[in-house]
């Protein structure tokens, strides 16, 4: 990815992020990390939503599962604009 | 039975005391049986059954994971929105806080004939006293069982010998009596049922589990806590509504005092009736002055991640106990001001509305995620309901503002 | 399973090796590999880290207030990762609070206020 050396999470949580051809993909709201050799997490994607709602109250995860009336509100807000997308292709933009 | 494991409900009750008989309700509740009768029994029991359903996930998630309740406010909602919710909780607290000081100043004035802002300062500091060294189990035991002592009013609600049937009539009709309109009864009935639910109450009644160091073993102790406690409550705050509706409404004098609020135990009982009931007032009122300040410094030490509760020395928890220091030093400002400490508490119902979905939607959320609570999630009951009570939380939310203004806070 | 850095991490409660609070995840602080792929190198707590993640004039008047009582000007409060057992409802370490810095304001008001009160320090 083309960014300056982040210092902190917070420096790349709600970036806009684009594709690698440069379209707009929405706004990165988590870092999905695996364990490295040594039980490090290491950033492997990133979790991009298009829309206004960072928060997600946790219903990306599936161990959250219910009561079906918020979770099927939550779910409308998120389902059409949730994309992973790998780290060696994420462009962010400017600051968040 | 183990007669330890009897005492093992003063934690529901004591949180119960401060959602159902705190000073505010006290007034609260014998000023609605004064004006409309028993015409909102209904509140009460719909009250009941909110604070039980969203009080044991809270003590679920409390055994279970070890977490209180406003953890699960600022990870799930964030940091940003958790900070509306906690200054909107904080000012609610402090209020109630200020209020219950007051309250059992004024107790004290009943038993004594002097002033009750005399009694003011050596109220809050045996307050702070308690809070700095007595254990947490103690104090619920003492104040928890010493608030049951108003269950003399509930003994007078018969003793007293009512026309039952109408009584009964009252506690049916689901609408104002011949005097009364429409928006104070709706009003009242969102007081009545806002304070039931106050999100201090589970603030309390989480944190209180874990400074019990409740695990999963104890899930059935925190579910009777929750199911004696809660509906004792709500049976207390009735014999307040109901001996008012005796005594008061049928000659139409309305309860705006502690001493009125009292009354019908005196006369059902005598010296002694008065007594008890005075004294089960002082308890109930400084177990809720208790919850209250121990809860402003849980929910402030909680947000910011900082060591908290009674069952660390002061020193390993110094922030917490700053806070609580402070919330009992400008309860006292406040009460100073010579403003009514319980007309306070009824302004800080419009606080509630913001902040009673932003502390029960969080619960309600963890109370689904098996990462947290593994096979112990909700069952389809626990959901339906709470989804019952967030709609009729963002309800009653909806319909304070408009009511405060229609009328004029319910005059 | 995969660690999610905002949910997982952010926001929730760091707990030491007996269950006792330490502070929140306010922070997380990132190392970039070889690779160019950031990795979790440290928790960042304290009211200094939580500031500056605010941003406006809420969290610059949170970083100063914070940074004032931090007279050694360690800067916000780090925690290894290496230090964390696991991730569940809480972020749990391997070690006691004692083994990590003391928080500025809990020290500060140690010495001005708490401590100075009679029966502080005994159980």
């Amino acid at each position: 990815m083309t960014d300056a050396h982040p210092r902190r999470a917070s420096d790349l949580l709600g970036r806009t992020a684009t594709g690698p051809d440069g379209e707009p993909l929405g706004r990165v709201v988590d870092l999905i990390c695996e364990p490295d050799a040594d039980g490090v997490p290491v950033v492997t994607a990133a979790l991009v939503v298009r829309g206004r709602w960072g928060r997600l109250l946790g219903y990306e995860r599936e161990q959250v599962d219910g009561p079906w009336l918020v979770e099927a509100l939550a779910r409308r807000a998120l389902r059409h604009s949730q994309t992973t997308v790998p780290w060696a292709d994420l462009r962010l933009a400017g600051p968040a | 039975m183990n007669p330890k494991r009897l005492l093992a409900v003063t934690l529901g009750i004591l949180t119960a005391i401060g959602g159902f008989v705190d000073i505010g309700d006290i007034v609260a509740t014998s000023e609605s049986g004064a004006r409309f009768g028993l015409a909102h029994t209904w509140v009460l029991l719909v009250g009941v059954v909110g604070i039980c359903v969203y009080a044991e996930m809270a003590g679920r998630v409390a055994a279970v994971s070890t977490r209180p309740v406003f953890d699960l406010v600022r990870e799930r909602l964030g940091p940003r929105v958790a900070l509306v919710n906690l200054a909107g909780s904080y000012l609610i607290t402090l209020a109630t806080l200020a209020a219950e000081i007051g309250g059992v100043a004024l107790a004290l004035q009943l038993l004594s004939g002097t002033h009750y802002l005399l009694w003011m300062p050596a109220v809050a500091f045996t307050l702070w006293l308690a809070l700095w060294r007595v254990r947490f189990e103690t104090l619920e035991r003492v104040f928890g069982l010493g608030g049951l002592t108003l269950v003399v009013l509930v003994v007078g609600v018969f003793w007293l010998s009512p026309d039952m049937p109408a009584l009964r009539e009252q506690a049916l009709t689901f609408a104002p009596p011949a005097g009364e309109n429409w928006p104070t009864y709706s009003f009242m009935a969102i007081a009545l049922f806002a304070s039931a639910v106050t999100p201090y109450e589970v603030f309390f009644f989480s944190s209180g589990g874990v400074e019990e160091r409740w695990t999963r073993k104890d899930l059935l102790v925190a579910r009777v806590n929750v199911f004696v406690g809660f509906p004792l409550g709500g049976l207390l705050a009735f014999g307040f509504m109901a001996t008012s509706a005796i005594v008061f409404h049928p000659v139409d004098v309305e309860v705006d005092t502690l001493g009125q609020a009292v009354l019908p135990a005196g006369l059902a009982f005598g010296q002694v009736g008065l007594g008890l009931a005075i004294l089960g007032v002082f308890a109930a009122t400084f177990g809720a002055a208790m919850e209250t300040g121990l809860s402003a410094g849980y929910t402030v030490a909680q947000y910011f991640g900082w060591s908290w509760g009674k069952y660390l020395r002061p020193r390993r928890a110094a922030r917490f106990h700053t806070v609580v220091l402070v919330s009992i030093l400008l309860a006292v400002a406040a009460l100073l001001t010579t403003i009514d400490p319980v007309q306070l508490t009824e302004y800080m119902l419009v606080f509630s509305a913001v902040v009673l979905p932003l502390t029960y939607v969080p619960i309600l959320i963890v109370a689904n995620d098996r990462g947290y609570l593994g096979d112990k999630v909700n069952g389809r009951l626990a959901n339906t309901l709470g989804v019952i009570y967030l709609v009729v939380v963002v309800a009653a939310a909806v319909a304070a503002l408009p009511l405060i203004v229609m009328t004029g806070m319910g005059g | 399973m995969p660690l999610l850095v905002a949910f997982d991490l952010l926001d929730r409660q760091i707990v030491d090796s007996e269950g006792i609070p330490v502070g929140k995840v306010d922070d997380v602080e990132l190392a970039v590999d070889d690779a160019g792929r950031p990795r979790v190198e440290a928790l960042l707590t304290g009211q200094q880290a939580l500031g500056a993640r605010f941003g406006g004039t809420l969290g610059r008047w949170i970083t100063s207030v914070a940074a004032r009582l931090d007279t050694d000007h360690r800067g916000p409060r780090r925690i290894p990762y290496r230090l964390v057992s696991e991730v569940d409802s809480a972020v749990r370490l391997r070690v006691r609070r004692e083994l990590l810095a003391e928080p500025p304001l809990e020290a500060w008001l140690n010495e001005h206020l708490i401590g100075r009160i009679p029966g502080a320090g005994d159980d």
